[in-house]
């Protein structure tokens, strides 16, 4: 068997227990960052100072200024709020329409799981950030627009999920005792399926959170997201597209904000799903 | 297995038809007026009413998606508003870039993924490993936008190797590609590493060990053929993410493909291509999983179609 | 005696022999393919439907004119051989030139020009070009290399029309032959005969082999290439993808000028940049409005931070080019406290919110503006747009406010005339003042420069007063092409004259 050596086992160790730490970690920061943001950012975000135009990092600013004079570093502060907003709204909307899907779906089963199971089948059948474009082209380039239709795209999953936990939750024994004794459908629901299901529920969000900041920064890259003068990282991202040469810290920080607010949810989801099941571990 | 086949193919129409009514009305009846949408809210009602006329936007809809869709099954879907090209002509166009730039990425990807995974898994917790699972992290949550514009910085900017856009032979081909797999070679080595470390500790290969048949042995005959599925998963499942990936990069590195086609005519407000694009993208999504199906329960005998 | 001089002779031929040696030979490098990035794709071949600047690039090669113009806006003769202008100014007598041929190998004669002023006469076309020649009342035929054209009234500047698409000629033969079709398959009697167009990839051209100026053109073929993005265009030029750039960025202009291998040519150009702001909608529509619009944009920072100082600020249609500017005129600077108190004026003084549509090339200069306007609680949200939908709302008249730029003409009343006059072709704004009419048709037919120029001055005044149009920029013209390309000349116009333009071997 390779890697005997301390370092090895080391390694394994940290890979074993540490990685959803890592991820607590980036995650606190960033929700810290967003909420904190108007004490954080030395400047206004929108407030252009055009002496001090395409500035790389200084004192006064230390993540330089952009094409019109902005400080970048308050603009990804605040970009944070953005960011986190698009996370949290795009679940939001997965959730409330995917929650009652897939609960109804594995609990009454039959036909009316039958038509819904086709239905998000539907949804499937795009390419996700396919779907989030046309969505958003139609209704309109404006971030509500792509947030909305990002949350589109996450119901399946979040259905599916739902529904699984459901259906293998609605055979054991005490749901089945429980209804014995005469409890209502609401109640079976509320205080026995759900439960049961925050767990994976819980994994499912993080990675959605990661994804929706993802995509919305993919979108707003591309223009179709947020609109100027909103301090976005995927906005800003695209404006530095044009300054690469001249001026990467442009593109840099916003970028680099974007990588680690994705892993943080990222490795806090995998921490959370190796917690709740060891098996699933490597 | 043609049975298989047979089955899935009729399962798959139902849903084709379901996309298409989806993707009609897009432009025909979510919220607002597609004239308004064409035409814009200072549109005079003449113009307005001679568009819907002209579109034949005033009949009633059931009319409107037979239609629609007879005419998207003999091929054609439309003309483009700006270059009155037909849709399907300029889809068709640029099809093959599209398939060039994913064919080659998935090339890159899997060859860098197959041996990384492979030899991660074997040698467990080594440096190779570490690096492996690094890059399985970093490569997964990359924002692919940004690390296309570093790959430009260095690659073509800075160091003057390689073109940072455009399409002129092979070469250009490489950054974005790069760009376009790393996300899907993360995740493929990760798979693949799991996959093979499930493999190695199974019963049988144990056995096989202690009897003394050569590892390479061991590995090449159970391990790889199981490791294959979860690669055949990994791709199955991202091909969505690919797909839509496609966009960014070939916007990023400005290709003329399927994906620029869409966000170019997004900004045209062209929404006859935006549609017809979507429908071929949302159709080509669907045989792709069904391929992907088929292969699947191909390799795995355990699988079986309910 | 006789063998002195003849070594004399042979030692004269010698050094001569030398010397030529020595000398580098300047001598124009017959073949070879020229790679042009250009920022926009054409938007048809039919110079008489034509509404795009961009559409003028190709044109100039691949169509003649009856005019063109020199460095200094000089008229000169191209498909005509002299000129004559009779009657105060009425009548115009063309003698044209012999031997021309189309691409189509048909003649170029007094009946080909009738018949192109016929077309775009023809409302039934409803030609862009009717009203750029709108005093043009009869043209005659009087011999066949001779055409006679009768106006309505004196307008100065139609000899300067007529080096732009008003004075290009088109085959006869093959609008009759492809009819609608003809903006695909367009004959002309150019250097160059159109060979192949694939939308928004490239549009080739290659050399005509009967043109009528011997020896020209020396290039084989021409290949322009559409390449909207201006990061990707200039990164285009400078791994050598293509030979020639049209339109750079004004922040690369310093890399570009500082970069080996790279020619870049600096001059002043025609264009005017502004926002066009819609007379018949609200809150345009209402003039205070428009002039707190006028007050409250900084056209000085945003030729510093947005041009690089390239240009200068626009406070009128004229730029720095045109002896018609008003340099006396000097309204037009920021003055937020003004602006302030023409919101109020217009019953709005805590601002108002509208959209503006513009290029996503532009999106700085807009962010710009949209900061300052935000200072005096003008909320206005910018709609990219990709340039052929751009135009075509512009066309439309659906806009309240719309930020693009006008090439410019050679003459100050193409680029004041098609804007301000009511019924000029290009007012998409609607803006209407009887007296800003009488202006401009006096301007147009007056004779002497000195007489003109005072009535363009008192044109910028009354522009500025009513503010239909923000002007906001005279871009700089500049071009950037490879040291291997020779014999280009660069003119205000900004066109891209390749008839002598040769490629050296690398």
């Amino acid at each position: 068997m390779a890697g005997t050596s301390l370092t090895a086992i080391a390694l394994a160790q940290f890979r074993r227990s540490h990685v959803g730490l890592v991820g607590a970690v980036l995650v606190c920061a960033f929700v810290l960052v967003a909420a904190l943001a108007p004490l954080l950012s030395p400047y206004d975000p929108v407030s252009a100072d055009f002496a001090n135009v395409l500035s790389p990092p200084t004192r006064a600013h230390p993540f330089g200024t952009d094409d019109i004079g902005r400080d970048i570093l308050s603009r990804v502060v605040y970009g944070s709020r953005i960011s986190l907003q698009a996370g949290l709204f795009t679940v939001a909307v997965a959730l409330c329409i995917g929650l009652p899907l897939g609960l109804v779906a594995g609990y009454l089963g039959g036909r009316v799981d039958n038509v819904i199971m086709r239905g998000l089948e539907v949804i499937l059948s795009f390419p996700g950030l396919v779907l989030a474009l046309g969505i958003t082209a139609v209704l309109g380039p404006k971030l509500i627009h792509a947030l909305f239709a990002i949350g589109v795209v996450f119901v399946p999953n979040f259905a599916r999920l739902i529904r699984a936990q459901v259906l293998s939750v609605k055979e054991h024994d005490f749901v089945a005792a429980a209804r014995a004794l005469g409890a209502s459908d609401r109640r079976l629901v509320i205080l026995h399926i759900l439960p049961n299901c925050l767990a994976p529920l819980l994994v499912q969000c993080s990675f959605s959170v990661a994804f929706g900041i993802l995509t919305e920064a993919a979108l707003s890259f591309l223009g179709m997201g947020t609109q100027p003068p909103t301090p976005s990282w995927g906005i800003m991202l695209s404006a530095g597209r044009g300054y690469l040469e001249q001026a990467p810290w442009l593109g840099a920080f916003p970028g680099i904000a974007i990588f680690l607010a994705v892993l943080g949810f990222n490795l806090l989801g995998d921490g959370i799903r190796d917690a709740l099941d060891p098996r699933l571990k490597t | 297995m043609l049975q298989l086949i047979g089955r899935r193919l009729l399962a798959t129409v139902p849903l084709l038809l379901a996309v298409s009514v989806v993707v009609f009305s897009f432009v025909h009846a979510l919220p607002g007026d597609p004239a308004v949408l064409f035409l814009g809210e200072e549109a005079t009602t003449e113009n307005l009413a001679r568009f819907r006329a002209r579109l034949g936007f005033d009949r009633p809809l059931i009319v409107q998606y037979g239609d629609w869709l007879g005419r998207a099954l003999q091929g054609d879907l439309g003309r483009s508003i700006r270059t009155n090209q037909p849709v399907t002509q300029a889809i068709v166009e640029r099809l093959p870039m599209t398939l060039r730039l994913i064919g080659f990425s998935m090339v890159i990807s899997l060859a860098i993924a197959v041996p990384l995974g492979i030899v991660s898994a074997v040698k467990r917790n080594s440096g190779v490993d570490l690096a492996s699972t690094f890059f399985a992290l970093f490569g997964f949550s990359t924002p692919n936008f940004w690390l296309g514009l570093i790959l430009i910085y260095v690659f073509a900017l800075l160091l003057r190797w390689l073109p940072a856009s455009g399409f002129d032979g092979v070469r250009s081909l490489i950054l974005p590609a790069i760009t376009l797999g790393t996300a899907l070679a993360a995740l493929v080595t990760r798979q693949l590493r799991s996959g093979m470390l499930e493999v190695l500790r199974q019963d049988y290969v144990r056995t096989a060990q202690a009897k003394g048949l050569a590892d390479r042995m061991v590995i090449g005959k159970h391990a790889l053929k199981n490791a294959l599925i979860s690669v055949v998963t990994v791709i199955g499942l991202q091909i969505g993410a690919l797909l839509g990936n496609t966009i960014i990069t070939e916007s990023l590195f400005a290709l003329p493909g399927v994906g620029r086609l869409m966000i170019d005519s997004v900004f045209s407000r062209d929404f006859f291509v935006v549609q017809g694009v979507i429908l071929f993208l949302a159709v080509g999504y669907v045989v792709a999983n069904l391929v992907v199906d088929i292969l699947y329960s191909y390799l795995d005998p355990r699988i079986r179609v309910h | 005696m006789a063998g002195r001089r003849r070594t004399v002779l042979l030692a004269v031929l010698a050094s001569v022999g030398v010397l030529l040696a020595a000398v580098p030979t300047f001598a124009q490098v017959r073949g070879g393919t020229l790679r042009i990035a250009m920022d926009a794709d054409n938007t048809t071949m039919d110079p008489h439907l034509s509404t795009a600047a961009v559409d003028r690039q190709v044109y100039n090669n691949v169509y003649g004119k009856l005019f063109d113009i020199d460095a200094k806006f000089g008229i000169v003769p191209q498909l005509v051989q002299s000129w004559e202008v009779k009657s105060g100014g009425l009548v115009y007598v063309f003698k044209l030139r012999r031997g021309v041929k189309f691409h189509d190998g048909t003649d170029f004669n007094a009946d080909l020009v009738k018949w192109n002023f016929d077309r775009m006469r023809d409302p039934a076309l409803a030609s862009p070009r009717r009203s750029e020649i709108a005093p043009v009342k009869d043209v005659k035929v009087v011999d066949p290399f001779t055409v006679e054209i009768m106006l309505s009234t004196p307008f100065a500047p139609f000899l300067s029309v007529l080096t732009d698409r008003a004075g290009m000629m088109v085959s006869k033969a093959a609008v009759e032959k492809f009819k609608d079709d003809y903006a695909r398959n367009p004959v002309g009697t150019g250097p160059f005969r159109f060979a192949e167009w694939v939308k928004d990839d490239h549009l080739t051209i290659k050399r005509f082999d009967g043109y009528w100026e011997k020896g020209l053109p020396y290039l084989d073929e021409v290949i322009y290439r559409p390449i909207p993005d201006p990061s990707v265009r200039f990164t285009a030029m400078r791994t050598g993808q293509v030979d020639f750039m049209h339109q750079i960025a004004p922040k690369d202009v310093a890399q570009a000028k500082g970069e080996k291998g790279l020619k870049v040519s600096e001059i002043p150009s025609l264009w005017w940049q502004g926002m066009h702001l819609n007379n018949q909608v609200a809150p345009f529509n209402n003039k205070a409005i428009r002039q707190a619009m006028w007050y409250a944009v900084d056209r000085q920072v945003i030729q510093r931070v947005a041009y690089q100082g390239l240009g200068s600020p626009a406070w009128s249609p004229f730029p720095s080019s045109m002896w018609a500017q008003d340099t006396d005129f000097s309204d037009w600077r920021r003055d937020p406290a003004k602006a302030k108190a023409k919101l109020a004026e217009g019953g709005m003084p805590n601002g108002f919110s509208f959209t503006i549509k513009g290029l996503p090339a532009q999106i700085q200069e807009l962010q710009i503006t949209q900061a300052q306007l935000k200072e005096l609680g003008v909320d206005m949200k910018i709609e990219q747009l990709e340039f052929g939908k751009l135009l075509a709302d512009l066309n439309s008249h659906n806009f309240v406010a719309l930020r693009i730029g006008w090439s410019g003409r050679p003459d100050p009343d193409g680029n004041a005339h098609v804007f301000l006059h009511s019924k000029g072709g290009l007012n998409r704004v609607r803006y209407s003042n009887p007296k800003m009419d009488e202006l401009l048709d006096a301007a147009r037919s007056e004779g002497d420069q000195a007489k003109r120029k005072a009535l363009y001055a008192q044109v910028t005044r009354l522009a500025a007063e009513d503010a239909p149009y923000i002007w906001i920029h005279h871009d700089a013209e500049v071009k950037v092409w490879g040291e291997h390309l020779k014999g280009f000349e660069h003119i205000s116009d900004g066109m891209i004259r390749v008839k002598g333009v040769w490629l050296e071997k690398k």
